[in-house]
């Protein structure tokens, strides 16, 4: 065997990237269909819910969203560890990538979640725990973005992003348990029993629970996955776009 | 409890509509970016060959 790896071919570069492309493009279709499906049976093949009516219909988004925030954030963590242990960028790549994905799918969530409020809780915001929480993980997400965007250095900016990105998962943990650790809120629980002062909540039947379940696979598995594929090869993109640039100037 | 099921399906149109809208303005950033990293990519191109 020898020591030296042998430079993959031009070719052979162009023609992996080509069945990449391929497998991606698949895999977006198939996140597309399944979306337009889990909509069809959130609107159409379950009953409407006869307290709420049909704005209820919006929770099987609402929370699949919130799970598929929490998997991209969960992914950052993931790479920011890999980072700091291998210094590789690749791992960067997918920690910035994890926080543009999991940040939208949050907005998603928070602005479904304000939209249902309105006719159930009569107000479009309250400083609920649940609420509160919520808005204080999408303000540190966002955060993240704009802190990265300040560092010059290359080395100094991914290591801190690094840091940030594991600290930061501490806001999507608390925003997933306070409803189950703070009496007080009034946000329902829709898997498991409600708190006390819980308003607008319903029992979750099997036919609501399969929908949900469905949503809940096609919003925190393809949609993070394919989102989180595509910003990676925008990344992979923009490194090698700079390293022309770079190049270049030094000639 | 309310005697008759309200109607809140403009709520849910709306929800959807802001749903989709922050999705596909994701997808469209990342058009964009793609886009203008192929322009500068043909750029430097066009620099290396002058």
């Amino acid at each position: 065997m020898s020591a030296v790896q042998p430079m993959p071919s031009v070719a052979q570069t162009q023609a992996e990237s080509a069945a990449r492309t391929r497998v991606l493009t698949a895999l977006t279709a198939i996140t597309v269909i399944s979306i337009l499906f889990g909509l069809y049976l959130a609107l159409f093949a379950i009953g409407e819910d006869t307290t709420q009516g049909n704005v209820q219909r919006i929770f099987y988004l609402h929370v699949s969203s919130f799970a598929g925030a929490f998997v991209a954030f969960g992914a950052t963590v993931f790479a920011a560890i890999a980072y700091l242990r291998t210094r590789s960028a690749k791992w960067d790549g997918l920690a910035i990538a994890g926080v543009e994905v999991g940040l939208v799918l949050g907005l998603m969530n928070l602005v479904t979640g304000a939209t249902w409020a309105r006719p159930i809780w009569n107000t479009w915001w309250t400083w609920d725990p649940r609420l509160t929480a919520d808005a204080i993980m999408c303000l540190t997400y966002f955060a993240y973005l704009m802190l990265r965007q300040g560092i010059e250095n290359i080395e100094t900016r991914r290591r801190f992003a690094s840091v940030y990105g594991i600290l930061a998962f501490s806001t999507a943990v608390i925003t997933l348990i306070i409803t189950r650790i703070r009496p007080d809120t009034i946000h329902p629980i829709v898997i498991g029993p409600s708190p006390a002062n819980a308003e607008g909540g319903f029992s979750l039947d099997l036919n609501m629970g399969t929908v949900l379940s469905y949503n809940m696979v096609v919003w925190s598995v393809l949609v993070p996955w394919v989102l989180i594929w595509w910003r990676i090869r925008l990344e992979n993109l923009s490194q090698r776009v700079q390293a022309r640039r770079a190049h270049m100037l030094e000639q | 409890m309310p005697a008759t099921t309200p109607d809140t399906t403009a709520y849910l149109l709306l929800a959807l509509t802001l749903f989709f809208v922050i999705l596909l303005a994701f997808v469209g950033t990342l058009a964009i970016r793609v886009r203008n990293l192929h322009k500068d990519d043909l750029l430097l191109d066009q620099l290396a060959e002058d």
